[in-house]
């Protein structure tokens, strides 16, 4: 496979099968792991990071789940391509020295010297840590049987963020709550998840700001906590954030159903007859359609393409699509276009 | 809920750090946070906090980052920091992540020998490369001799 066919290919996760769909988009569990005998990626030579990513890509594609995968270098790639790939969840950094191998369906993807010689993560899509947690481990095995591993008895394996030594473990979910949002409980709540030893961040990872109602949740804790636990307890939590989200929205139709229900067909309107759309007002109107769908007001086929088309109208996306860079005003009206298209054949 | 560092009063206010992906929240009482001089709402004064009782003059021999230069980026340079500091580093971990102790999978005797092997492998395949941009064919053939060896070994 090569880059310039993964804006033709859809990523699996994007289907809007799995558990509590309505909302959860996405699982994912990542591993930060690095070499005995090399320095951390951001100390080191930059001969010292070519001989680390030959050994890791050696070591990545004896893994089943990277065949007819696809390899690419941040370095080569155009300041496009590199949103592009941020876009879908490939990188979460703009670092011009990584290399990222992606298995078929974007499934599983390493990234080599971002801040950790080894990342490996694995995405499925609704609430499905459990289907995620072997394949993850899975392919940590045949690493590991390829490749010396930094790690000590008392620390586990070493990395080059302290956030993250012990496990090099992250679980998160990407739940849409827009009914806690609606009706204000989502500060009080996520107040109790972070003491409880979560992290909570927008729809891009780091540093991003939350949009539709749209909230990353994940294990915060590394070390002195073993790995199905990490996995038991971030579950746990996001089943209960699910189910207040839930109580939620049939108390919001209880008390101002038709105002709900005005706004979500409002939503909809626009969606189906705008002729220019920005991304915030994209993902905003979708929330509200999401919600229509999750509370069965809107027919769920429809979930589906919503997922597509939130990563599909993203900028990179839409210019990648179109095959050439466009201007903001140039974006938001194909992007109207787009949305009215997708939508128009259902 | 006591504060972190008294542990005597009880803690009015919640300082976040943010550090590479996550963040780790510490409660405090108002008479630490003013001895500590910190100021609300701001990572880095917890971060040095969380340091103070550290030895800022190590420093790694095999990446050359000093403490300091870690207190301040909050990264190590490579699995040899975590030797030259692990003291001083033992009581923070426990301060962010709530232990100090691995429990997670353990890692099988590290296998150096295969690392080894590896490595020569890529130097010999960079060689070969040479050799026969060179068309120096014989020493072509033996190190293609070599490497089947090796990679036969792997
Ligand atoms: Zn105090
Ligand atoms: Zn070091």
């Amino acid at each position: 496979m090569q880059f310039e066919d993964l804006i033709d290919t859809q990523p699996l996760w994007l289907n809007e099968e799995g558990l509590s769909n309505e909302i959860v988009l996405s699982s994912r569990i990542r591993l930060a792991r690095n070499l005995k005998g090399y320095l951390f990626p951001t100390r080191a030579r930059e001969k010292e990071l070519e001989d680390v990513s030959e050994l890791v890509k050696d070591a990545v594609t004896k893994s089943p789940y990277f065949a007819n995968g696809l390899s690419f270098k941040t370095k080569h790639l155009s300041q496009l391509d590199i949103e592009f790939v941020r876009e879908r969840h490939l990188l979460s950094t703009k670092k011009r020295t990584v290399d990222c191998v992606v298995g078929k369906g974007e499934i599983v993807s390493a990234l080599i010297n971002e801040e950790d010689h080894i990342r490996i993560q694995c995405l499925a899509s609704g609430l499905n840590i459990k289907a995620v947690y072997p394949v993850i481990f899975e392919i940590d095995e045949i690493l590991s049987s390829n490749l010396t591993y930094a790690f000590r008895n008392d620390f586990g394996y070493l990395t080059s963020c302290p956030t993250n030594v012990g496990t090099g473990m992250r679980v998160s979910c990407l739940l849409h709550l827009p009914g806690l949002v609606l009706t204000k409980e989502i500060n009080k709540l996520l107040d109790d998840v972070m003491s409880r030893g979560f992290s909570v961040r927008g729809l891009y990872g780091e540093g991003s700001e939350i949009e539709g109602n749209f909230f990353q949740l994940s294990n915060q804790i590394t070390l002195g906590i073993d790995e199905e636990e990490i996995a038991t307890k971030t579950e746990k939590e996001i089943r209960n954030v699910i189910d207040l989200e839930r109580e939620t929205r049939n108390k919001l139709m209880r008390e101002a159903g038709e105002r709900v229900e005005d706004k979500i067909w409002r939503s909809y309107g626009i969606l189906k007859n705008a002729r220019m759309l920005s991304q915030e007002e994209f993902v905003n109107l979708s929330s509200a359609v999401r919600l229509g769908i999750g509370i069965g007001l809107i027919d769920n086929t429809y979930l589906k393409l919503l997922n597509y088309l939130l990563l599909y109208t993203a900028p990179a996306h839409l210019q990648k699509m179109k095959g050439k860079i466009m201007d903001a005003d140039t974006r938001d009206i194909e992007r109207a276009n787009y949305v009215r298209e997708v939508l128009k054949c259902t | 809920m006591l504060c972190d560092i008294c542990h005597i009063k009880e803690a009015t206010l919640h300082y976040t750090v943010v550090m590479g992906d996550t963040s780790t929240t510490m409660y405090i009482c108002e008479d630490c946070a003013k001895n500590k001089g910190l100021l609300p709402a701001s990572g880095l004064p917890i971060s040095r906090l969380l340091l103070n009782d550290a030895n800022m003059d190590l420093v790694c021999n095999r990446c050359g980052l000093t403490f300091k230069e870690f207190a301040k980026t909050l990264k190590f340079g490579c699995s040899g920091c975590y030797d030259v500091f692990g003291k001083d580093i033992k009581s923070f971990l426990e301060k962010l992540q709530g232990s100090p102790v691995h429990k997670g999978k353990s890692l099988e005797k590290a296998n150096i020998e295969t690392l080894e092997k590896r490595k020569k492998i890529i130097e010999l395949k960079k060689a070969l490369k040479k050799a026969i941009a060179k068309e120096a064919y014989e020493t072509a053939s033996k190190i293609r001799d070599e490497l089947a060896k090796l990679e036969n070994a792997v």
